[in-house]
């Protein structure tokens, strides 16, 4: 055992000003990282990318063995499975139809309305190469990077859900930041009811729901997507469900980030708000000219009546708006 | 000749108990898991910095503490300065309580080590909540805990071989 092999007091007397010097330089490094941190993570990023062929392959068995651990419950009831599967596919296919008609439905809405179309997401598709969860830590190591076009704040989904973003790029790996990670904060919508709401990671599986609107009730089983405020991740990516926990709210996360293997960067990024260009229509009326006023006084009661709009033509309601396709530019790419 | 190999000899042996740390925040470190993520790492790096500040404390001064510390926190994703202040905590309550923690054996040992660590955890949490701003869930640091007493008496056994095996032997006798 360590203890008892040999005492020594030789240098105690000469250690407690470096203790207190290395002390105060820890603190100084903790203030310096709160201020500069980013230049401390671009190192560890390229300390990562430097590492990750090593990574991959010490990764692969453990990526294996994990696999194996988490399924290795559902080898006991594989037939009590196997028969819930069949079930939620065959609802799943109902609703598939419903969504389809749905989706042809809001497709000829929008041809109608002139809408523009939403912008189409790119994404990365990247393995995970390496995962940790520490005290302050909780995150996933892909092998995309800057070369393949990846940004830091990027969201990250398995085939569930949500996963995270990507907090750090480096040439060719990223870290992600997972949503139960003590510094995740992302913004969420709860459905029915569009109900705002923070989802905060504390580092513990379920993520709290914070910043409700007052006196609040969530029913448990209601579902979390995102709500894209903020432009930082698209709205409506599936995140989980509620539950409630000790008189507080959390979110059940539908991703399994401990055991997924592949995941997809969604490479969204929000354009700026741009106003449209102006157009004739926009130019304020100077009001009417001296000449104009007089004849401009309300006409005299007469017989004559409104003359109706043709047959099959609405009457206009309201002044000529400015082309919906330019109009619209900007709040739909928001 | 023989002066020079002595020399260099001594020079390894004193470095050891350096890369021991070195290498202890590595392994724990490795973003790898055996347990889907579910357990945290245990602190591996306080080890050998535990062990050789009361074995040996002239090769474990307090800028090798520190310095394993910035590793840990390099490697683990913390914030820049939250293990490292947690070691060097560690370390000072060491030197202060050498004789009494030294003088410990058997079962008492690794609750001496378990002192240690708890001083390390609690110190890295209040440095994170600072870092932070709000306090993070203790579960985590607490397991982190718990696992790390827990490998700690088959970690001594092999530090004391490495101490016996490399360090005793080549070291130069003042």
């Amino acid at each position: 055992m360590a203890n008892g092999l040999r005492r020594s007091t030789r240098l105690r007397g000469n250690t407690q000003f470096p203790i207190a010097l290395f002390g105060a330089l820890a603190l100084a490094l903790l203030l310096l990282g709160k201020t500069q941190g980013n230049m401390l993570d671009q190192a560890r990023a390229a300390l990562i990318d430097w590492a990750s062929p090593g990574l991959a392959a010490i990764h692969a068995p453990f990526e294996g063995f994990n696999r194996w651990l988490a399924n290795a419950d559902d080898m006991f009831n594989l037939y009590q499975e196997n028969v819930r599967l069949k079930e939620d596919n065959a609802r799943l296919r109902q609703w598939q139809g419903a969504a389809l008609a749905l989706e042809a439905r809001v497709g000829r809405y929008e041809q109608l309305l002139n809408a523009v179309p939403e912008r189409k997401t790119e994404s990365v598709l990247a393995r995970v190469i390496g995962r940790s969860g520490r005290p302050f830590l909780e995150t996933m190591i892909l092998d995309a990077g800057t070369a393949n076009g990846v940004k830091p704040g990027e969201a990250v989904l398995d085939p569930r859900g949500l996963v995270g973003r990507v907090y750090l790029a480096g040439q060719n790996t990223s870290w992600v930041i997972l949503l139960r990670d003590v510094s995740s904060r992302v913004p969420v919508v709860i459905q029915p009811g569009n109900i705002p709401a923070m989802l905060t990671g504390d580092n513990t599986v379920a993520p709290r729901l914070e910043a409700l609107p007052p006196r609040t009730e969530l029913k448990p089983g209601s579902v979390i997507v995102t709500s894209g405020d903020g432009g930082l991740l698209p709205a409506g990516l599936a995140v989980g469900t509620v539950v409630a926990q000790a008189g507080k709210y959390r979110a059940a996360l539908y991703a399994e980030a401990h055991s997924t293997s592949e995941v997809e960067i969604l490479r969204y990024q929000r354009l700026p708000e741009q106003a449209p260009p102006p157009s004739l229509d926009d130019i304020p009326d100077p009001g009417p000219m001296p000449a104009q006023v007089e004849t401009m006084q309300p006409p005299a009661q007469t017989d004559a009546q409104p003359v109706p709009p043709p047959a099959g033509q609405a009457a206009p309601v309201a002044p000529a708006v400015p082309d919906r396709g330019q109009a619209g530019a900007g709040r739909a790419a928001g | 000749m023989d002066r020079a190999s002595a020399m260099a000899g001594g020079m390894i042996a004193a470095s050891i108990p350096f890369f021991c740390g070195i290498a202890a925040a590595v392994i724990a470190n490795l973003p790898v898991s055996f347990t889907l993520g579910f357990l945290p790492p245990p602190l591996l790096a306080l080890m050998p910095l535990y062990f050789w500040c009361l074995v040996r404390p002239d090769l474990m001064p307090p800028g090798a503490a520190f310095t394993i510390g910035l590793v840990q926190d390099f490697l683990s994703g913390a914030p820049i300065g939250v293990w490292t202040g947690a070691f060097i905590a560690a370390y000072a309550l060491l030197d202060r309580r050498r004789d009494a923690f030294a003088g410990l054996s058997g079962p008492a040992a690794v609750l001496g080590f378990g002192l240690a660590a708890l001083v390390v955890s609690v110190a890295a949490y209040f440095l994170g909540a600072i870092y932070f701003w709000h306090l993070p869930a203790a579960e985590p640091i607490l397991l982190s805990l718990v696992l790390s007493i827990l490998l700690y008496v088959p970690a001594a056994m092999v530090l004391g071989a490495v101490h016996r095996r490399f360090v005793g032997p080549l070291r130069v006798q003042p």
